[in-house]
């Protein structure tokens, strides 16, 4: 007891010294909790998970794969082949495509079947009169309308029949 | 610590690069993810912007010329993917810039790895605000205490134009904090 010297009124709880270390210590670990505190408030308030930079690495590491030797092409040239016959197969479609769908149809180019389905399938407001108007009458024949032969007799019937004064057709007839 | 100048070199040759590879994430992994983070503010972000840069560190080593420090240059890579990060989230999300940081500081207050307090809060907020150049001016000066000559280096710009974005993004944030 001599470091309490001679006129020490002083007097301490019991145990004090024995349990100083321990306090000490506590009070330490506080302090501790307390600076990583003012870290996180220096970092602005954000935390990371725990054990995220000890295993950061390892991930890094994992993600990164290992050097291969360079890969040398057997046949190098045979990608050039391949892109010459990408070009001309796209050039041969867009052509095609261009030549079935830029040409405008005529008359001329309309097959006649189309026409006579067209006048078949769709109701026309034409008389006889305007559709025999619209034919080039000088390049029909008969035959081209008629399917069926009509004997000279039998036409001759005909007009004898509707037309009063068959002699006056024929007069008519020769004037032109 | 080993020179910068021997981890180059360590890293470019195929024999050391691995191992080189460990000191230099070792080295510089909490730095630059401080700076990423508070650029992306999210962890789970920060956590891959942090992976894609060491992973362009090390493809692209072999380029890097040594005209800058190693750390400038890094710094850069990691600024430039943060940024590049930010940019494909808002074209992804269909929101511009400032919508997005607006969207990323809300999102703070439900963030199990942000525990910050009111003024922190209201600090990002103000940052958030803040045009790109000068967010990054002030991150890296007022958080990362980087000097001017540091920044300068690694965003390849003037000591003085940085002295003007800083001192304007302080004032920014002052008036912001002291409305309300």
């Amino acid at each position: 007891m001599s470091n309490l010297g001679k006129n020490n009124n002083f007097k301490i709880p019991k145990d004090y010294f024995d349990e100083f270390k321990g306090e000490l210590m506590a009070k330490l670990n506080e302090e501790d909790s307390d600076l990583s505190l003012s870290k996180e408030y220096h970092n602005g308030g954000f935390k990371v998970p725990h054990n995220y930079f000890e295993t950061l690495g390892e991930r890094i590491a994992s993600k990164i794969e290992p050097e291969k030797g360079k890969v040398i092409q057997l046949r190098p040239y045979r990608k050039y082949y391949i892109a010459a016959a990408s070009i001309a197969a796209i050039l041969v479609i867009a052509l095609s495509v261009k030549l079935t769908t830029g040409k405008t149809p005529t008359f001329e180019t309309l097959g006649s079947n189309d026409i006579e389905n067209y006048f078949e399938n769709h109701e026309m407001d034409f008389t006889d009169n305007e559709l025999a108007e619209l034919l080039p009458v000088q390049e029909v024949g008969i035959n081209d309308i008629l399917t069926q032969e009509i004997n000279q007799e039998r036409i001759v019937d005909y007009l004898d029949d509707t037309i009063e004064d068959l002699q006056e057709l024929n007069n008519v007839y020769d004037e032109e | 610590m080993i020179a910068e100048e021997t981890l180059v070199d360590q890293l470019k040759q195929s024999d050391t690069r691995a191992k080189a590879f460990e000191v230099l994430i070792d080295t510089y992994k909490e730095r630059l993810y401080w700076h990423i983070r508070r650029i992306v503010l999210n962890h789970d972000d920060a956590d891959d912007v942090l992976q894609n840069t060491f992973i362009k560190v090390y493809r692209n080593i072999d380029g890097f010329k040594g005209d800058s420090k190693l750390y400038s240059w890094m710094y850069r890579i990691a600024t430039n993917e943060s940024l590049s990060f930010l940019k494909s989230k808002s074209r992804r999300l269909g929101v511009n810039n400032e919508e997005l940081h607006e969207r990323m500081v809300d999102n703070l207050q439900a963030d199990v790895y942000f525990e910050g307090d009111e003024i922190q809060l209201k600090l990002q907020k103000a940052i958030a605000m803040l045009p790109e150049k000068q967010k990054l001016v002030f991150n890296m000066r007022y958080f990362e205490e980087l000097k001017y000559e540091e920044i300068a280096e690694i965003l390849e710009l003037t000591v003085g134009g940085l002295k003007a974005s800083y001192h304007l993004a302080v004032k920014k944030i002052e008036e912001f904090l002291k409305e309300d």
